[in-house]
């Protein structure tokens, strides 16, 4: 398998490009005028969908939204950088993460039936606690824009290799495609476009994957053999290195991700509470393959002896490269840009979407309480609109957004497990909680500038937990988890007030 | 183009047929609920047990990128997988009814 054979296919123009960007959206624009005529009347149907998503969209959307673009092609390029260990340490904890949330959501939406936001519940678990409560709304809002930044630049940064289309047009036009359809009709617009989304990502992904298989001569053997001859501890799930140099960080930081994340909190709401813990079993259970078929290019391209500088410097360009420079049909190249953008557009509609619920609740309700439904409607919306321009603007400005990547990291992870607490231990209390996070942080994100991602992890973990346990045990005051059903100011009546 | 690639273009077809008629049916049925303003609360017939299962979830996927380094026929086992996600997927629109009833 000579790498010298590998070249661009022919044929990927910028108008090509551009309708691949433009079509999905167009689609899902009508999906969306059919949703704002049909299931959106107020704020209460635009950021919970009136709590009647089921099992089928709740697993659609959760797969779709849990997707991220760079996630598709970062299982490739985990295996490409770390053989099968990376993919193993990539993948096990991303499903496994999902899962997590089960009984956390149980006791929540047992607890709080009419709930919208994780902050929210913190409001009402710490004695409305304002520091409480800000530091888990900005560390929120905080995750949401990273995860619509993320995803701009993976999208861009895919668009513009494949097609000659500038980066900055493909960033704005993938903005303005998702916020255009997004803007109508909330969650059920994410929900249900977001369920498409994992058809675009599945079915395209396994054909993709195995198109680029029978596109070389002698299939998956050759492959098999030609990584075998070069590193056969690529082949192995049991390199140690790839534990210690992301796989164990990145395990935290998955469930962080998803326990500290209102993305998932609010499905957790808009479900129906029959369908909450089999929603996301299912979810996990079902997003597994689809990160595991898409490894497998990063297998192609260690068979290849491909180098990072071969694909531009960046590994995570592996999935990509391979793909379009393998002389595939173009309907094979069109499908994997399909997956990509399926990927991004959901986890952006989906963030965008948890961000208007937060905006709704968290900010105007709570500080502005008697604004009428017609203005919470509309600043709910345009709420969505500013979330994605901020995150475009940060894209287009070229700045290095490493430190919003990192006070999101010290942010998510030093509230894991407080979180966690406050949820299942009732003993939990408010100086434990804010203590824990900010000696966490304080302490822990030095560490981890100086010692690496493995140390700093650990500690922001053991410091943030530690600190809530003996706190609850110093002070021994039970929390009684019943108040939170009787204290629930925000009725779903109060944010359906519009409805006829 | 190969038997197999021909073969998993079958299943595709196959998956994307249950994953949009589950759709049309779970949009369906969301629009006929949409009016309903109760506010559920029973979640007895929601799942009671998921330690096991989300154990045999993870343990399922190790293994099968474990045995992705054993032999080459292994690597299309995800492939296969994932066209099984956009199945389910669609056959869980229909499951929900049945959960629902609480059969």
């Amino acid at each position: 398998m000579d790498k010298a054979a590998l070249a661009l296919s022919p044929g990927l123009t910028t108008g090509l490009g551009l309708c691949l960007m433009i079509v999905p959206g167009v689609i899902f624009l009508g999906i969306a005028y059919l949703i704002r005529r049909n299931l959106v009347h107020n704020t209460h149907d635009f950021i919970i969908s009136n709590r009647r998503v089921g099992l089928g969209f709740g697993v659609g959307s959760i797969i779709s939204v849990w997707t991220w673009a760079m996630a598709v092609m970062m299982s490739s390029a985990m295996t490409f950088q770390w053989g099968l260990s990376g993919l193993f340490w990539f993948v096990v904890p991303n499903g496994l993460a999902v899962m997590a949330v089960i009984p956390l959501a149980r006791i929540l939406r047992r607890r709080m039936p009419e709930g919208y936001t994780i902050s929210e519940f913190v409001f009402h678990r710490f004695g409305q606690s304002q520091i409480a409560t800000t530091v888990v709304t900005a560390t929120m809002i905080f995750g949401i824009l990273l995860e619509i930044l993320i995803n701009l630049k993976g999208t861009s940064v895919v668009m513009s290799t494949v097609f000659p289309i500038d980066w900055r047009w493909a960033t704005l036009l993938t903005v303005a495609v998702v916020l255009t359809y997004s803007y109508f009709g909330g969650l059920w617009t994410a929900v249900m476009t977001g369920t498409i989304n994992t058809w675009m990502i599945t079915v395209p992904a396994a054909i993709v994957v195995v198109a680029v298989f029978s596109q070389i001569d002698g299939g998956a053997t050759a492959v098999f053999s030609a990584v075998e001859a070069s590193d056969p501890t690529d082949l192995s799930i049991f390199q140690g290195a790839a534990a210690s140099g992301f796989g164990i960080t990145l395990a935290f930081g998955l469930l962080a991700a998803t326990v500290a994340d209102q993305t998932f909190w609010q499905k957790v709401w808009a479900l129906r509470p029959n369908q909450v813990g089999r929603t996301f079993m299912l979810s996990g259970m079902l997003f597994y393959p689809i990160p595991i078929c898409l490894g497998a290019l990063g297998l192609v391209g260690l068979a290849y002896g491909l180098t990072p500088e071969d694909i531009g410097g960046d590994i995570v360009a592996i999935g990509p490269y391979v793909v379009s420079h393998l002389g595939l049909p173009m309907a094979i190249i069109i499908a994997y840009v399909f997956v990509i953008l399926a990927a991004c557009y959901s986890t952006i509609d989906g963030a965008s979407s948890a961000l208007s619920s937060i905006v709704a609740v968290d900010i105007v309700k709570r500080f502005f309480p008697g604004t009428t439904e017609s203005t919470l409607f509309y600043v709910t919306k345009l709420s969505m609109l500013l979330g994605g321009i901020i995150a475009a603007a940060i894209v287009l400005s070229g700045v290095d957004f490493t430190s919003l990547v990192l006070t999101t990291y010290a942010l998510k992870t030093s509230i894991l497990l407080p979180l966690v607490l406050a949820i299942a231990w009732p003993r939990t209390n408010t100086i434990g909680f804010v203590a824990g996070i900010a000696l966490a942080i304080a302490i822990g994100m030095p560490l981890r500038s100086v010692y690496g991602d493995l140390i700093g992890t650990l500690t922001i973990l053991g410091i943030s937990g530690g600190v809530v346990v003996t706190a609850g045990l110093l002070l021994n005051k039970t929390f009684d988890m019943a108040k939170l059903t009787e204290d629930e100011p925000l009725s779903d009546d109060q944010l359906s007030q519009a409805k006829g | 183009m190969t038997t197999l690639l021909i073969v998993f273009l079958v299943l595709g077809a196959i998956a994307t047929a249950l994953f949009f008629a589950g759709y049309t049916h779970g949009t369906i049925a969301a629009m006929r609920s949409h009016n309903d303003q109760t506010v559920e609360v029973d979640d007895s017939k929601d799942i009671q047990r998921y330690g096991w299962p989300v154990a045999l979830a993870v343990l399922a996927a190790a293994t099968i990128i474990g045995l992705m380094g054993v032999a080459p026929a292994f690597i299309y086992v995800a492939p296969v997988l994932t066209i099984v996600t956009a199945a389910v997927n669609g056959i869980a629109f229909f499951a929900e009814d049945r959960f629902d009833r609480g059969s």
